[in-house]
């Protein structure tokens, strides 16, 4: 649950961050409010792990985070555009780890 | 090839035919029909894959088209395709095949998925009940390709003839599914529960459903926006040196069919990137889950969760949204999505909206700009609701297997995106090819410049019905040059040189905005919906379609002035 508990504040902060520079606040510029979505539906998705004490909900969240933090790679190689979501691509060893513990 | 819907039909005729099949209708509908030739010992099969059906009692047109082909065309063997993790509900379909006296064989396909759920069947014993070959199978993963191709050079056998009422028919599949099947552990795979888990989940499961659309988005537009820049600017360069060759030929091939084409070819990796992404979305297993998550919101519009899919495409390109809509088994749902599909704002109507935005809405443009969408799917609901409750009355069937998840395998995933690709450069190509001859003569002829064209002509004839919205000839003539493609108002914006603040004020601009979002779809649309719902159905929607945006952009008028 140690886990879940600092994914949920991580991503929080990344919604957060990706929020703040859709809105062009406090010199926070570039972001997308639909990209600050798919963060905060992330943070949601750990969060709901943390409540009900399911590993589930941490495996599928940190998969999420790691396609959207690839398409997020993607698409600044292709465009330019910056999102927070690239970072998400420090869930990529626990999701590896808890995918290959799954039958 | 005859089986239920997700048996992996398709998988097992790309397996037997090497992915050399084409994609059609069948003959008088528009029922997909799925036909290859495959090589079997040097002699040559051809395959035709019926559409997925569960029986023969209810009355639907893919039943229907199943029922005819067998009946009328007579073919050489039924290759009934069982998937092994659900025989009970299979094995209906396949006791009502033995009533045509067809030599028949019958493939158990997933049979590793079915063993990975310690599911043993005996086929043996299958085949002395129904008295035809039986070849397990696994399209996906090439096990038992060989012996199925030997058993169907063999011709099949004719089965014994199971005959009875529902009931009975229905008992005997249950029957003959606890003879020949064990089952060691009824437990789902681990992995499969905690995604359904998650993605079933009754707060998350929509959020997380919106996530990945708004990723198929990023990966259709962001990432393959270099590949199609990239073509743009190769048939843009290649129409201006053809064009810049004295001779009406060249001015034809150069600024006509080079410059038309091209602009639907330098789409084509959009296209292909977002075929990507849904048949990867397809072949894992998540679509099934995302239909079914929203068709309780969907139902109250007279629609079904399958209509969401082409809806959302739709705010890409109408043209393959509107070949989405084969998933949709009901005819009438399906039509009704297809009718409404134009009216989801495609991306080439951005620039019109980004232009007239950026001059009359600086401070509030992108609210402007966002209000267009909403606009546009509120009015596509409405429309659905309305066509549902009159023209289209009807219940919905609604019927979905939630197949396990499965990683795809690449070759697969790069077939189904293909054939799907192939299909919209064939359909949309061809027409675009006619329309860019058409326009570039009426825009070229009689000859000294455009504002003498027959395009003007046609522009000044037509002003006068859109005087109650105040709109000049130039910007009228820029709306007929959008039926080719929406991008193309602004494009011809451009060329008239028209100074946008002189001609209009901003809620006239916000009405002619509204009319590009919901006037008549593009030639590429309309050439799509007369193939897949039919000529009738394609006059209605464009009819409908300029009728409502009429009607629209008149209210919107008349309130702005009031304002």
């Amino acid at each position: 649950m140690v886990v879940a508990l600092i994914f949920t504040a991580y991503f929080s902060l990344l919604t957060l961050l990706e929020t703040l520079s859709a809105l062009n606040l406090f010199g926070f510029e570039g972001g997308m409010l639909m990209n600050a979505f798919v963060l905060g539906t992330i943070t949601a998705t750990f969060l709901k792990g943390l409540v009900v004490k399911k590993d589930s909900y941490q495996l599928v969240a940190s998969l999420i985070a790691v396609a959207f933090s690839a398409l997020a790679i993607l698409v600044y190689l292709a465009s330019g555009i910056f999102s927070y979501g690239i970072l998400g691509f420090v869930a990529v060893p626990y999701a590896v780890r808890e995918s290959r513990n799954k039958k | 090839m005859v089986g239920n819907p997700n048996v992996g039909k398709t998988s097992l005729l790309n397996a037997l035919t090497g992915g050399d099949f084409s994609v059609g209708n069948f003959p008088g509908v528009t029922v997909e029909k799925k036909e290859g030739k495959g090589l079997i010992d040097g002699k040559a099969v051809t395959f035709v894959d019926l559409p997925g059906i569960y029986s023969f009692e209810a009355e639907n047109l893919d039943e229907k088209v199943a029922r005819d082909y067998l009946e009328k065309e007579k073919p050489d063997l039924i290759l009934n395709v069982v998937n092994a993790l659900n025989l009970e509900r299979n094995l209906y379909l396949t006791l009502q095949l033995t009533k045509f006296c067809i030599p028949m064989v019958i493939a158990l396909n997933m049979i590793d998925e079915a063993e990975k759920e310690r599911i043993r069947i005996d086929a043996k014993k299958l085949s002395e009940i129904i008295g035809v070959p039986v070849v397990k199978t696994s399209a996906v993963k090439g096990v038992g390709i060989e012996e199925l191709k030997r058993e169907i050079l063999r011709g099949g056998s004719v089965p014994k003839v199971f005959s009875g009422d529902l009931q009975d028919i229905i008992r005997m599949a249950e029957k003959i599914a606890r003879e020949i099947k064990v089952v060691e552990e009824l437990e789902k795979p681990e992995i499969d529960e905690v995604l359904d888990e998650v993605f079933m989940d009754t707060h998350l499961g929509i959020p997380i459903f919106l996530s990945f659309m708004w990723m198929m988005f990023m990966f259709t537009y962001s990432v393959a926006q270099p590949l199609n820049d990239l073509l743009s600017f190769c048939f843009d360069t290649l129409a201006s040196y053809i064009a810049s060759f004295d001779g009406w030929f060249f001015s034809l091939l150069g600024d006509g069919v080079v410059a038309g084409v091209g602009s639907v070819l330098s789409f084509v990796p959009n296209i292909a990137f977002l075929f990507l992404f849904l048949s990867l979305l397809e072949l894992s297993g998540y679509m099934p889950r995302a239909v079914f998550l929203v068709d309780g919101f969907m139902f109250r519009f007279g629609l079904n969760g399958r209509s969401v899919i082409p809806l959302i495409m739709g705010f890409g390109c109408n043209v393959p949204a509107i070949l989405a809509t084969r998933s949709i088994e009901d005819r009438k749902v399906r039509i009704a999505t297809a009718l409404i599909n134009p009216f989801m704002s495609c991306s080439a109507r951005l620039p019109i909206y980004v232009l007239f935005a950026g001059i009359f809405f600086p401070r509030t443009g992108s609210v402007v700009i966002m209000s267009m969408y909403v606009i546009g799917v509120l009015i596509a609901l409405i429309s659905a609701l309305i066509l549902r409750k009159t023209l289209l009355k009807g219940e919905s069937e609604f019927i979905i297997e939630l197949p396990p998840y499965m990683l795809p395998n690449f070759k697969e995933l790069w077939l189904m995106t293909w054939s799907r690709t192939k299909h919209f450069i064939q359909k949309a190509g061809t027409v675009i090819l006619a329309m860019s001859v058409v326009v570039w003569y009426i825009t070229t002829y009689p000859g000294g410049g455009i504002e003498e064209s027959y395009a003007a002509m046609l522009g000044k004839a037509i002003q006068p019905l859109f005087s109650p919205m105040g709109w000049s000839w130039e910007l009228v003539l820029a709306l007929i040059s959008g039926f080719v493609a929406k991008e193309v108002v602004v494009a011809t914006i451009g060329v008239l040189n028209i100074d946008i603040p002189s001609v209009m004020a901003p809620h006239q601009a916000f009405a002619y905005m509204l009319f590009t979002l919901l006037y008549m779809p593009c030639i590429a649309t309309i050439a799509v919906i007369r193939a897949e719902i039919g000529t009738k159905w394609t006059v209605f929607a464009v009819l409908f379609s300029f009728s409502v945006a009429y009607a629209m952009a008149l209210i919107a008028t008349g309130v702005g002035m009031w304002l």
